[in-house]
Order: C-alpha cells, then structure tokens, then sequence
C-alpha cells in the first residue's frame, strides 16, 4: 500500500505529505485499538498505458448521404425516389436526411467539385453523388460517384444511358453500381421474381421486381398457375398450371411470347426446376401413383432419367448450383425431411434432423448450404448447411414463411409471408438480421423464384 | 524504594504506571519506523532502469500525422455502360490533401509563444517536405519516427507499465461505459471491411478527466490509408466518454490510452 503511495509525481506526494503523516502517527494507535489501515479512496496508483480493444460488427449499416441529383432533368423526382429507395431495401445503408446536408444543392458531383468536410461532419460513411440530364431528345444520360467519406477517396464512379421513361431502370443501375463500389458484391436490381399471384379468385403467373414494382402477368387462363422457375438465362420459366384439369409442367418462353405444355403425363407433373446450364428440368412426377423425381428434356418433355425410386414420396427437386446434386424432400423416414442426392439420384443423404417437418429446399449459390421451410406451429425459413450443422432460424413468430429462395449473389434470402396479414414477398439478409417487404399493395404473392442476372 | 509509596500516596496504581510505559515505547517505536519508510519511499522506478529506456523509446507512441488517401491527380473517366462522353474529371484541389484542423485554438487571454528562431523555422522546413512527401506516398507517415511521449506540460512522463483495460474490474467497467460510443461512431466502408479483415490499427489518445479524446495518433497502422483515417476519425467524432475513474485520471492523461480496432475475419 504505503510503496503504490509513494510512487505518485513529486508534486501530489507533496501535496499529500501531511496527510501521510497523520495517518503514520495515527497507525500505532490504530494497530493499538486494533483497525487496519486502508489508502484513502480516489489517490492515484503507478501511471500505467491502458489498452482498450475495439473489434468492427460485422452487420453495420453505413450511413449514406445521397444528395439530389444534379443536371437538370425532369425525371430527377421518379429517379431520386427509386434509387433512395433502392439503397434502403439493400441492407447495407442507412440513409441519411437530405434536410441536414450542409452542401448547397447543385454542388458539383466530381472530385474537387465538393468538400468532404460537408460530409464527414454530418457522419456520413459514404457519398453517393448523381447527375442525371435529358439528351438527344428523349435520352437518359446518368453518372454516379462513389466515395468513402471518412477515407477521403473516391471509391469508383460509372455513367449509364436510357430511353427517356426508363428513370426507374436506370436508378436500379445507379443503385447497384453504388452498392458494387462500396461492398464488391453484386446488388441485385437486376434480377426479377416469377411469383404466382392470387389477385383475382384464381393464381396467375407474374414477374415483378425486386423493389416490388414492375408487376408483369405472363400466364392468362383463369385457372391455378404455380411454382415458376427461372431457366438459368432468364427468358424461361417454367409452372405448373391445372389449366388442362391436371397438374401438367408448362414452359413460358419470355423472349418469343410462347406457351407450351411439355408434360402432361397422368398424375402429378410438378415442382419443376431447371438445371443451371443444360436444357433439363427436375420435376415430380407420378407414373405408378407413388411421386418420385425424375428428370425431363427442357424442350420437348422427354424423360432423362429417374433419380428417386423410394416408397416413400420423393418431391421437389432441385439442382445444386453447379449440377452435380440433387437437394429434395421425402417422408421415407417417416415426416417429410431434407435430403440430398448426386444428380443422378445415387447416395441419397439426409441432411434435416431437427422437428418433423422440413421442406422446400433451395441451395445457396455456393452450394454448401440449403434454405427450407421448417414447421414448429408456423411455418419458418431456416437455412442449414449440407453437413447438417450450423441450423439458422431466418424468420419466427411472423406468420407463415415459406417458399424460400437465395438471391442470385447468395446475399438474400427472398420468401412468403403473411406477418402483415396478406400474403406479400419478403427478403432477408442471411443470417436473418435485414429483413424488408418487397412487393406492396394487394396481397397473394407466392412461390416466388429468382431470376439469374438480367441483361438491360 | 519511596516511588510506590509515594505513587499510592498520591492515589496512582502501578498499572497505570505500566500502561503509560508500554503506550509511550509503541509511540517511539512507530515514529521510527515512519522515519525509516520515508526516507525509503523516495520515487523509485516500478521497473528496472534498461526497461524504462525501452519504453522511451519503443512502446511509446509515435508521432503520426492525419492522412488523407492517396489522391488521384488524374481521376480515370467513369466507365461508360453505352458510348458517352464523361470528360475525364479535374484533379483534387489541394484542399482535398489534407484532413480539417482538429487542433483547438488557443485559449483567449494566453499568450501564444511566437518566437522565430532557427529552430522553428527548420521544423516548417521539415513540415513542408514531410507534407509534400506524404502526397507522393501517404504511407510514409505511418510509424516513420519514434518519439518520446512527454506530459502536456512538456516534462517527461517518464517510465510507465502497460495494461490491459480488463486488469481490473473498475477499469473494465469504465471501458464497457465507454465501448459504444466509440464503436458507433466507427464506420468502414464494406469492401475495406472484406479486404482487410484480420487487420488492427493502434491508435494512442490522452483522456482528460472530464472523458474528452485529445490527441490521437496512429501508432501502428494497417497497412491502408483510409482505415487508418476511419479509426481517426471515430475518435475524432466520438470526441468525449464517460469520465474514467479518478484512480485512472493521471495515467490517462499523461501518459495516455490505446485504442485498438480489429476488423475481424468474420
């Protein structure tokens, strides 16, 4: 105690001479009347530096300042509305109130045109600084720079051109070209959801973006229309359609505008999922009364092969990202459960264990974890990798969850959901903490599927 | 032989006698013993003379500078997704080249020295080259001298032991207070976060009594500019935490604190 004491400056031992020698006189007659003495509370112990650790979460929203777009277009509203919007369904930011930006509006977009000063006293992370300007009568002229606030830097900058009534379009690029510089990930406004849609008694086909606009009908029968799929070259999708009275596989090529029904055998022709670089389709299918999965050509319907011959029902196939397996559900342990196969339908494997009801699967794009359908009361998204490990709860106490698919960069997990009531799409970051309602309006949205990157 | 009579002819027992005895031995006792210990307790150094050079000069904090990015003098054209004409932008100006003063100015009614002497004018000159050193290779300013770390009243701290903020609980609690405020205001764009993960930077500050962040300096950097700056700049904007404990008040004063920022694997 006494040589912590003595080891303070010169000045504060001085200072705390007196005291110090009180309490020596004092300590005889306190050892006499039997007390032990303590140092007085708040006097300063040896100097010491002290190291605290900081350690950066990985789930960090940035905050990004979008000031308005300069150049003068009358578009400007539609597309500065967009691309806010854009960036705030992507996760990755918070966006910034345009009412406390300290530039004057109309401030230059390139280096040395502003200040970044403007912007790192107001917190911004990131500047996503836009012109957008009319040319050649009715073109769209686009530029977008990007920079890290706090580094001083210029992160990356892209122009863009349009016809003129395409603002929206050419927002979902600027939008994607900023979340590219700032993340090296892909954003994904452009990719579009084949969904089924129940908006008028009966389930029709539709596309639609991924911020929700954009609805496109491509199915017109009245009839119930189901579970698209994406050909991996975005022009086809294939559905399931009870058009005919049937569950029958129909192919609906985007780019000719034609239909074609490609399997109409008796029994069930369902849950279609294209290969990811051949003209083959996984379907269910149902020739002996039992569903097992087989494989069919993408054109003409021909059977490939049959890659389940279990008693059970082996339904919804779906092929790894790269081909070589076969991700699908069957009760042949009793409940429906996950299971995976090569693409051949050899060494089946269980991958789910947990509850009693798991289905749907959908495979991330790196091929090592799947996304399911789990039920315990509700139904839930939840992911798990191939192994069987690492079970991650996506949704949960938010209605029903289902339908799940990866988006094409693996980012997000797109799905159902009736948490507000009506059945909307939704997407989640992948582990769950990001989540935003994509589709808007009257409900019915279903069996959404993502589409690969699209070309604009 | 007359002493106790005497004593019981005056009404004192002998044990009173006894106890004054034995009362006044333990006082003499205690006051040489206070002597001994105080002219023993003289400051003494907590660690042996070779060390305390050692920290001098190694494991204290290094004079840094606030950098910006490397600046590019001919920023490239932005890609164009169709033919266009974007004209290549202009350079930065040279406001751009450096970070705003963070330094205070000095307090009204003080007199601010201002001799000019060989001295000073030798450090503008270094000043000016170091400056137009660092816009060729803003990295050269990380760690590029060691210095001395010497008290705000520019006697020298002398030597010091480290520590971690966890030694103890109260410190531990402190920093815990502290955490947040510092973790909020730190914010790395995602492409550094990927591309330097497994990276630190360690930044040296001073925390006055009152919880205000003076001073901070990178002392060892990561190997990029702009993360460096980031974890400046978290300092920068937190720019005060609770109070630490009176007990932690001169060390964190004179001798200073460490920040370190990990950006994880993860």
């Amino acid at each position: 105690m006494f040589s912590r004491l003595g080891s303070a400056s010169r000045r504060s031992r001085q200072r705390s001479f007196w005291a110090r020698a009180t309490a020596t006189v004092a300590a005889p007659l306190a050892v006499v009347a039997g007390l032990s003495l303590q140092p007085a509370e708040g006097l300063a112990e040896e100097l010491k530096l002290y190291t605290g650790e900081l350690s950066y979460p990985g789930e960090k929203k940035m905050p990004i300042a979008i000031p308005r777009p300069v150049g003068g277009s009358g578009a400007v509203d539609e597309f500065y509305e967009v691309l806010e919007n854009d960036l705030r369904l992507s996760g990755w930011f918070e966006i910034m109130d345009p009412a406390a930006f300290l530039e004057p509006a109309g401030t230059g977009v390139r280096p040395g045109q502003f200040r970044y000063e403007d912007w790192d006293s107001l917190g911004a992370a990131v500047l996503g600084k836009t012109l957008l300007q009319s040319r050649n009568g009715n073109q769209l002229y686009a530029e977008v720079w990007v920079y890290d606030v706090a580094g001083n830097r210029r992160l990356g900058a892209r122009s863009f051109s349009a016809d003129g009534d395409h603002a929206r379009l050419l927002a979902h690029k600027v939008a994607n070209e900023i979340i590219y510089r700032v993340t090296l990930r892909d954003g994904p406004f452009n990719t579009r959801f084949a969904v089924s849609g129940a908006f008028s008694g009966n389930k029709e086909i539709y596309t639609v973006d991924f911020d929700g606009y954009g609805l496109t009908r491509i199915t017109k029968n009245g009839s119930i229309n189901i579970q698209p799929s994406w050909d991996h070259t975005g022009t086809k999708i294939a559905y399931t359609s009870y058009a005919a009275g049937n569950p029958d596989l129909y192919v609906a090529d985007l780019g000719a505008g034609q239909i074609t029904r490609i399997s109409a055998r008796n029994g069930i022709n369902s849950g279609a999922d294209w290969h990811p670089s051949r003209n083959l389709l996984a379907i269910t299918l149902s020739p002996g009364g039992n569903p097992d999965v087989f494989t069919i050509d993408g054109n003409t319907g021909r059977q490939v092969a049959q890659l389940t011959r279990d008693l059970g029902i082996d339904v919804g196939g779906v092929f790894s990202p790269d081909g070589s397996q076969i991700a699908f559900t069957s009760d042949r342990s009793g409940g429906p459960q996950l299971y995976v196969a090569s693409a051949d339908g050899s060494n089946p494997r269980r991958v789910t264990f947990m509850g009693n009801y798991n289905v749907d699967p959908s495979w991330h794009p790196d091929g090592d974890k799947l996304a399911f359908v789990g039920r315990d009361g509700n139904f839930d998204v939840l992911t798990i990798n191939l192994d069987g490990s690492e079970l991650t709860r996506i949704t949960q106490g938010q209605g029903d969850n289902e339908d799940p698919v990866f988006s094409p960069d693996g980012y997000y997990i797109a799905f159902s959901s009736t948490r507000t009531g009506q059945s909307h799409i939704h997407a989640s970051t992948i582990n769950g903490r990001h989540q935003v309602q994509l589709t808007r309006g009257k409900g019915g949205y279903s069996n959404p599927d993502w589409s690969p990157k699209l070309d604009w | 032989m007359a002493g106790p009579s005497v004593l019981a002819q005056r009404g004192i027992a002998p044990w009173t006698i006894a106890a004054s005895v034995g009362f006044h031995l333990a006082l003499g006792v205690g006051l040489v013993a206070f002597d001994t210990w105080f002219r023993s307790s003289e400051p003494k150094s907590m660690v042996p003379e070779h060390t305390m050079v050692m920290l001098s000069a190694g494991s204290l904090p290094r004079q840094q500078s606030i950098l910006p990015e490397r600046p590019t003098r001919t920023p490239d054209a932005p890609e164009v997704a169709k033919a266009q004409d974007a004209a290549p932008p202009p350079p930065p100006k040279k406001s751009e080249l450096t970070l705003p003063d963070k330094n205070p100015e000095p307090e009204k009614g003080k007199e601010v020295e201002t001799p000019r002497d060989r001295t000073r004018d030798r450090e503008a000159l270094l000043r000016k080259a170091r400056k137009e050193a660092l816009v060729k290779d803003p990295t050269a300013a990380i760690g590029d001298r060691d210095q001395a770390r010497t008290s705000p009243d520019g006697t020298s701290s002398g030597p010091v032991g480290e520590a971690s903020v966890n030694s103890d609980p109260e410190t531990a609690k402190w920093w815990k207070a502290a955490r947040p405020a510092l973790l909020s205001k730190w914010v790395i764009v995602e492409a550094d976060r990927r591309k330097y993960a497994g990276t630190t930077i360690l930044v040296h500050l001073r925390i006055l009594p009152d919880g205000t962040l003076k001073d901070p300096k990178v002392v060892k950097g990561s190997g990029s500019s702009s993360l460096d700056r980031a974890a400046l700049m978290a300092i920068y904007k937190t720019a005060r935490v609770p109070a630490p404990p009176k007990k932690l008040q001169a060390s964190f004063e004179k001798v200073g604190f460490n920040v370190k920022f990990t950006v994880p694997t993860n």
